[in-house]
């Protein structure tokens, strides 16, 4: 009987048509906080393809991962920046995209969302946002496939060695 | 030909020689090449963590690509 864990595809999810259909819909806000989230969700999965070698549940207990989600967007640049995962430009623009994106979440109920120039600055917010987002998952599609490649090369996960078979769940 | 023998003949134009050539010269392909085509990836979720996380799927397997578990998938159609 095969273990089932409710898998989904790893493309499932296309942040640039659910983006688009709600700034099509006139929700520029929602676009907005929509696409900072696809930007933080994959900047904070990312971590987790950036090590080396595989983690257990000792080294990443509950308490780590809730601690570590809790660190938020910036923290979570600032460890890529160091580990590497991303240049200082990227570094920038998502600092200021989030700056921009926090202004607008601060001050949601003191600004006027009918004003054309609000609308289009959150649309140019949420484009920006755009560009990013491509630019940060093409980083994570790389950390992935990196990681899937150490995996193809690794005897124990193949079962081959005697220790392989002792180690595997 | 100075220097060249019968024997030295024999073996350069000898096809017994061209076969053993042909097959050590002849590579097989490499495990990995043929795994990497294979594969897809699928989210699920992990209970080492508890969270859902990249699996790599090769052959019937996914592989978590932050525990290493794995479970056999098979596609819901």
């Amino acid at each position: 009987m095969p273990i089932r864990y409710h898998p989904t595809d790893f493309n499932a999810r296309d942040y640039k048509k659910e983006v688009m259909g709600e700034l099509t819909n006139k929700r520029e806000l929602n676009a907005l906080f929509l696409i900072h989230g696809y930007i933080e969700a994959y900047l904070f999965d990312l971590l987790f393809y950036s090590g080396r070698g595989f983690l257990d549940k000792d080294s990443i207990s509950e308490k780590v991962k809730k601690d570590v989600q809790r660190l938020g967007f910036e923290a979570f640049l600032k460890i890529h920046l160091i580990l590497n995962n991303i240049d200082k430009k990227l570094y920038d623009d998502c600092a200021e995209f989030n700056s921009s994106r926090n202004d607008f979440a601060h001050k949601i109920i003191t600004i006027n969302i009918q004003d054309e120039e609000t609308r289009n600055g959150i649309i140019k917010s949420v484009k920006d946002g755009l560009g990013i987002c491509k630019r940060v998952l093409r980083i994570y599609e790389k950390a992935v496939k990196k990681k899937s490649e150490t995996i193809a090369k690794s005897r124990f996960i193949l079962g081959k060695s005697k220790l392989g078979q002792a180690k595997l769940g | 030909m100075v220097g060249v023998t019968d024997k030295m003949v024999c073996k350069k134009n000898c096809k017994c020689n061209e076969e053993k050539a042909t097959s050590k010269t002849l590579k097989k392909p490499k495990r990995q090449d043929l795994d990497m085509a294979k594969e897809k990836y699928i989210y699920a979720f992990d209970p080492s963590i508890k969270k859902r996380v990249v699996f790599v799927v090769r052959n019937g397997v996914a592989v978590s690509l932050v525990t290493g578990r794995r479970f056999r998938y098979r596609p819901r159609r």
